[in-house]
């Protein structure tokens, strides 16, 4: 009999989220800068979102995810609700900006910046 | 009771939280209905209700500025829930937050502080707001409290000087039990955790509007509160009755009119109660009957 290991849900983000995350650090003169992303309580349903620009550098308890030429970092109580997530870009007339696609939601507010566990 | 004189031990029957980190005031902020944000100084307090996603009722709370953090008022039977949701939601800030209702006395005197000589007026004192004052040498924190149309004081400080307080206090007022403030209360018209604030209610049908706040923000509930109140989507809303008979208990039961259920009553004593019913039903003199018994509409309690 063999057995699977469940392997830890990552947090990942699209090429094109990386593509715009790199615009928008250029656009603020911080070229090298990487992205921090997080929950925090509040909004509508319960927890919202939090993406930053940042040079600042990890912090102690950061996990640091790389993809398509960005750093993500992580603080792990952010992690436990984000993990499985994929950072997407939706853009045009239509599109949202950057979008996350959370396994984890349960519900989300009618604007999509907040969510529930 | 005399209404104009006396005080209760709300020790057990409030609970108490400190809030401490550069953090507390914007996570209470985005966790309650009221804008917490503009408590600047030093002694300023609001009333605001923590809500689920839903919009429904947690509890409604007290939150005051103390110089070193915010102490949270809950209701006492409410304290461990309301500390284990916002430990749940402090994820980044700096928020540490502490039970401190066993180590803190709190006694509401039911009577005007200008007639009693060791508190100090608080007359001029917004309710919720409030100021440290030395009791008979004892430090604490003095809050203006208005239930119903009555002025109260709420004196909060070290649990270790309670007993000395509450000396004092004897020398001047008379103590009130738990079941004369209970009625108290309700004639008052003061929703009371496990009553009237459940998660079975919402906060605009229990008469809680002056402490939301629709234009601060996002807070959890908050797109649900909102949709009820520009749509005027309540369906219920809180009343006080009276009924001729003093024995009936009726909390918990069914409140019907032509034999038709049309709401429940969640607070009574003594020929006494509050309790939702249909919005439609809702005006001052209608006549209703809850476990057989005739009961009158008295107050309308949420607008």
């Amino acid at each position: 009999m063999t057995t699977t290991t469940p392997q830890p849900l990552n947090i990942t983000i699209s090429e094109d989220a990386a593509v715009h995350v790199k615009q928008f650090a250029a656009a603020e003169g911080k070229p090298e800068a990487d992205l921090r992303v997080g929950v925090k309580g509040g909004g509508c349903s319960g927890l919202t979102y939090i993406l930053d620009i940042t040079d600042d550098g990890p912090g102690d308890n950061d996990k640091i995810i790389e993809e398509n030429g960005v750093r993500l970092f992580v603080d792990k109580k952010s992690y436990i609700f984000l993990a499985g997530t994929v950072l997407e870009y939706s853009g045009g007339l239509n599109g949202k900006g950057f979008v996350f696609n959370n396994p984890n939601a349960k519900t989300t507010c009618g604007c999509g910046t907040s969510f529930s566990v | 009771m005399n209404k104009s004189s006396g005080y209760i031990d709300l020790g057990k029957h409030k609970g108490r939280l400190s809030l401490i980190g550069n953090d507390a005031l914007d996570l209470l902020d985005r966790l309650t209905t009221n804008r917490i944000t503009d408590l600047t100084n030093t002694g300023m307090g609001m009333g605001a209700v923590l809500t689920t996603n839903k919009g429904r009722i947690i509890d409604l709370l007290s939150v005051h500025v103390e110089e070193k953090g915010l102490m949270v008022l809950t209701s006492g039977n409410a304290t461990e829930k309301v500390s284990d949701w916002i430990d749940f939601y402090t994820i980044m800030e700096d928020v540490q937050t502490e039970n401190v209702s066993d180590q803190t006395f709190h006694f509401r005197v039911i009577s005007p502080s200008s007639e009693i000589e060791i508190l100090p007026d608080t007359t001029a004192i917004e309710p919720f707001h409030g100021v440290y004052s030395e009791i008979a040498g004892v430090e604490s924190l003095v809050i203006s409290v208005q239930v119903g149309n009555l002025s109260c004081i709420d004196l909060i400080g070290s649990a270790v000087n309670g007993d000395f307080i509450q000396s004092k206090l004897d020398d001047y007022l008379g103590r009130i039990s738990f079941e004369e403030y209970d009625r108290f209360r309700i004639n008052a018209g003061e929703p009371a955790y496990g009553s009237e604030l459940t998660e079975d209610f919402n906060p605009l049908e229990a008469g809680l509007l002056p402490y939301i706040s629709f234009n601060k923000g996002c807070y959890i509930g908050q797109e649900v509160v909102a949709r009820l109140n520009t749509y005027d989507k309540v369906q219920r809303k809180l009343v006080k009755f009276e009924w001729d008979s003093e024995d009936p208990e009726l909390s918990g039961k069914a409140i019907e009119d032509e034999d038709r259920v049309v709401g429940v009553m969640t607070s009574s004593l003594h020929g006494l109660g509050m309790g939702f019913i249909r919005k439609a039903k809702a005006e001052e003199g209608n006549t209703m009957t809850c476990d057989g018994v005739k009961i009158t509409v008295v107050d309308i309690l949420a607008s």
